[in-house]
């Protein structure tokens, strides 16, 4: 009889073993939330490189627990990689079974040196300006969720 | 001998010269090599164009590419109506395929009577005041968006950026782990940056996309519009306008290249759910519309 149950608990432990994917948050920032919907409130957020196991899907949003935190939520797959991604040659994974090909370096190629170094050459260029476009105009969830309710519209 | 084997020198062929090939009409083991052919080419394709490019590496030529755009425009800075072509932007992002990229999406009006609208790869969309001024509601407005963020999602900016820039990046930073960049190395990247800025503000701002890109991201905005609940039909009457335009353009959502009425006969079979302009996004849409 308690083979039979070690048995059982070993069919049912090893598929959900087999089917945490450890995935890559690929955006400078995100947040995980307490739906599949950007109308959901914000759980935790989670920045470039760090690392989220993914539970369950629906549609295009992914039921994830972050690594760093501890905590889940919901995230929209296009936030994520199925890359590891390495921030600096000194950085650990915390998923040691990924692959050299599966890793993407940060900060490769054109990063944040490179337009500094551009900016120097090119000084009659605003980058001030293109900081506040980021940053100055952006709407909050709540009034994104009043806008497109007064305009029918779908969030 | 296994007759695959005979489609093996092609298939080198092709890998070898890395360019679209044409392959003889022939077909071997039931496998044309015109299928042979296409799969090929798409892959090739692709190799081509999305290269290496991280978001993180198109988040930043987007914003060196934003930054030679207002080289020759001005941010429009009324807040109020920037906040709003923003909460209209962000409305349509969450609702399109791709709604998380590297840094946002991000919108800003320029000052200009120029009709047109430029979408930056990394995230960065503008639209002139002259543009707004034409549109006659929000979904009008919401069209013009649409049709950037489909040209961003598609990649259209990003692979305006000649092979040759990628082969010299990838040749510099070669497979090895991050480190810090020597002078030289630095140098030589920047030098590569600039390159790149330069194809895709000079397809931006000066020759536009190709037939193909335009009428992809024109079909893929009526997706974008469907899904966020605007009128599909607001696309077709924003293109109608622009053809009645006595000035022709090639870039931006203004382009001409395709004929507008060419732009407009594609999209025709594709606007089906025609949706309602609801009256209180028109209203809103006037007020903001005062400042503009």
């Amino acid at each position: 009889m308690n083979v039979a149950k070690v048995f059982l608990a070993i069919a049912l432990i090893i598929p959900a073993l087999l089917s945490a994917e450890t995935l890559s948050v690929q955006v400078k920032k995100s947040f995980l939330r307490s739906k599949p919907s950007f109308l959901g409130k914000t759980v935790v957020k989670v920045v470039y490189a760090q690392q989220v196991e993914k539970k369950s899907s629906k549609n295009d949003w992914y039921l994830v627990k972050s690594l760093k935190s501890g905590k889940s939520g919901w995230i929209h797959s296009s936030a994520l990689s199925t890359k590891a991604i390495v921030l600096s040659s000194s950085d650990k994974l915390e998923d040691s079974s990924v692959t050299q090909g599966e890793i993407l370096m940060a900060g490769k190629g054109f990063n944040k040196e490179v337009e500094q170094e551009y900016k120097k050459q090119n000084s009659s260029m605003n980058f001030s300006q293109i900081d506040a476009i980021e940053k100055d105009y952006s709407v909050s969830r709540t009034d994104l969720i009043k806008f497109a309710n007064n305009g029918k519209l779908n969030i | 001998m296994n007759q695959k084997i005979i489609l093996i020198p092609f298939i080198l062929l092709i890998l070898t010269s890395c360019k679209q090939v044409e392959l003889p009409d022939i077909e071997i083991a039931g496998i044309s090599s015109k299928d042979v052919e296409k799969a090929l080419n798409t892959g090739i394709k692709i190799y081509n164009t999305a290269q290496d490019a991280t978001p993180e590496q198109e988040y930043y030529i987007g914003r060196s590419v934003a930054a030679s755009v207002l080289q020759k425009y001005k941010v429009y800075k009324k807040k109020d109506l920037n906040r709003y072509i923003n909460s209209v932007g962000t409305i349509l992002a969450v609702n399109s395929k791709q709604p998380e990229i590297f840094g946002g999406y991000h919108f800003a009006v320029l000052d200009s009577d120029e009709v047109n609208a430029f979408a930056t790869p990394g995230g960065i969309i503008f639209v002139t005041r002259g543009m707004l001024r034409i549109c006659n509601n929000e979904d009008e407005l919401a069209a013009v968006l649409a049709h950037e963020i489909a040209h961003i999602q598609l990649k259209h900016g990003i692979s305006s950026i000649k092979d040759s820039r990628w082969t010299s990046i990838a040749t510099l930073i070669g497979t090895e782990a991050v480190k810090k960049y020597s002078s030289k190395e630095l140098a030589s990247l920047t030098e590569s940056f600039e390159d790149s800025i330069g194809d895709v503000v000079n397809t931006l701002v000066v020759n536009g996309y190709s037939r193909e890109y335009e009428l992809q991201a024109d079909e893929y905005a009526v997706d974008i519009l469907n899904k966020s609940g605007y009128s599909q039909k607001a696309i077709i009457s924003m293109l109608q306008k622009m053809s009645k335009r006595l000035q022709n353009d090639n870039r931006g959502f203004a382009s001409t290249h395709p004929e507008t009425s060419e732009r407009i006969d594609a999209l025709d079979s594709k606007v089906k759910k025609v949706g309602t302009i609801q009256k209180n996004r028109t209203n809103r849409f006037k007020t903001y519309m005062k400042n503009a």
